[in-house]
């Protein structure tokens, strides 16, 4: 069985944590579909999305000398599996992975590329929202790990969101469908937040956790051995991107009760 | 160094605050009620009203949504699977007033636009003291966030009355959000 990865950027380290430890746990990984870092119109949509958020990803992510410095729980994974970081394009000339850029993830390029090198499996690790002919472009389908319990949190900043109405928070591996997290739930994961533990410090360690989920699943897919339950779309809400101010209020409320 | 570019980075982001808010309400100079239901109503010109009544009465109705798509508005598209995410909020609040309800409000001038923003978030506010649900006063927050911008690039409009119009909708949802965000701390 050969999967594809979609990423959000070159440097991503979750994808690259995701993809080797597929390739470790035996699965054919032969294609990333990366999106072009500079496309204008996507600097746009994802300023307008993430303000601050994104300024500070790419601060940390890319410019920053300290990058390395601060280790998260996906640091400590990749230091208990041997991993070590190198951008995705030297990641997959190492191992002869096809590394391929496109404009759009959704352009019919991604989705030709995809049919082309005949992929079963595709592991969603970031990139945006996925459109109609990449979502029919594989034979099984788009696997996401979905940070909230579905169907009940699907969207944005469910762990806050969730927590807020003192709801289970957690992850969710579903195959992908035409609306937001509305995929069929292949499994679910409870994971709460430590009383001492700060959102960012939770965040962190949903990432680690997320992409362990995410290879086992896959693991599973390719065994044949998951049983994906279709959602019921009214059983659940959708959320979205929180206010800043709001989020500023809950999240100091939350992290000192 | 790298502090330094990153708190100037973040100044330059920071959105408006809850007293910028106020001080723009303030400069608006909210009248009382009784004052306000006058302007308000009575004295708009025939050419505004039958835009406020419709708007008014499709906002009532609920513009036929779901709290879902209220929240929708502001994040993404009215097609979203079809067409990319590149609108702004207003483009989409109107796109949906024209879908849904054949509206046809505030496509030609700026002024109508505010009007429109202004109007939804007051019923934003509104619909978070009826229901309590969280997710709308964020939309209110991101509705009046928009609104907030556009007032402080707008200085007139050829008529009075949409003007006052406007400013009293405006005022009454920046301090509608203060006060539920102020009553959200206290909670």
């Amino acid at each position: 069985m050969k999967a594809a990865l979609l990423a959000p950027t070159p440097y991503s380290k979750y994808s690259l944590v995701v993809a080797e430890l597929l390739r470790l746990h035996g699965v054919h990984v032969c294609l990333f579909i990366v999106p072009n870092l500079f496309n204008l119109r996507r600097i746009k949509v994802t300023w307008r999305r993430e303000r601050i958020d994104l300024l500070r990803k790419i601060w940390t992510k890319i410019l920053s000398s300290k990058r390395d410095a601060i280790e998260t729980p996906l640091d400590q994974l990749m230091e208990s599996e041997g991993i070590s970081y190198r951008p995705l394009p030297s990641y997959c000339e190492q191992h002869g992975i096809h590394y391929h850029r496109v404009k759009d993830l959704n352009s019919r390029e991604s989705a030709n590329t995809i049919q082309q090198y005949e992929t079963d499996l595709i592991v969603f690790t970031g990139g945006g929202l996925i459109r109609q002919e990449l979502l029919e472009s594989t034979r099984i389908g788009i696997l996401n790990c979905h940070w909230g319990i579905l169907p009940e949190y699907r969207g944005m900043d469910t762990t806050i969101w969730a927590e807020w109405e003192q709801q289970p928070t957690g992850l969710s591996l579903h195959f992908m469908d035409y609306g937001v997290d509305t995929g069929p739930i292949i499994s679910t994961y409870p994971v709460a937040r430590g009383p001492e533990e700060s959102f960012e410090a939770f965040h962190g360690r949903l990432e680690a956790m997320s992409a362990e989920k995410i290879v086992s699943t896959a693991r599973l897919i390719c065994q044949g051995t998951v049983d994906p339950v279709p959602q019921k779309v009214t059983q659940g809400k959708q959320y979205y991107i929180m206010h800043d101010r709001l989020r500023e209020i809950l999240v100091d409320r939350l992290e000192n009760l | 160094m790298a502090g330094k570019i990153f708190r100037t980075l973040e100044k330059l982001d920071k959105g408006p605050t809850g007293e910028a808010f106020l001080r723009l309400a303030t400069r608006f100079n909210l009248p009382g009620p009784e004052e306000d239901q006058e302007r308000g109503s009575r004295k708009l010109t025939n050419s505004i009203w039958p835009h406020i009544e419709r708007l008014d009465q499709a906002l009532k109705d609920r513009l036929g949504m779901n709290p879902e798509d209220l929240h929708a508005l502001t994040d993404i598209g009215e097609e979203e699977v079809q067409k990319p995410l590149t609108c702004d909020v207003i483009e989409r609040l109107l796109r949906h007033y024209e879908v849904r309800k054949g509206l046809r409000i505030a496509q030609e001038t700026s002024s109508r636009r505010m009007l429109a923003l202004a109007s939804f978030a007051n019923f934003l506010c509104d619909e978070y003291r009826r229901g309590g649900d969280l997710r709308t006063l964020s939309t209110a927050l991101k509705v009046n966030e928009s609104l907030y911008k556009q007032l402080r690039r707008w200085r007139w409009s050829w008529n009075g009355d949409e003007t006052r119009e406007i400013q009293r909708l405006a005022a009454r949802a920046f301090v509608a959000q203060e006060q539920l965000l102020g009553a959200l701390k206290q909670k």
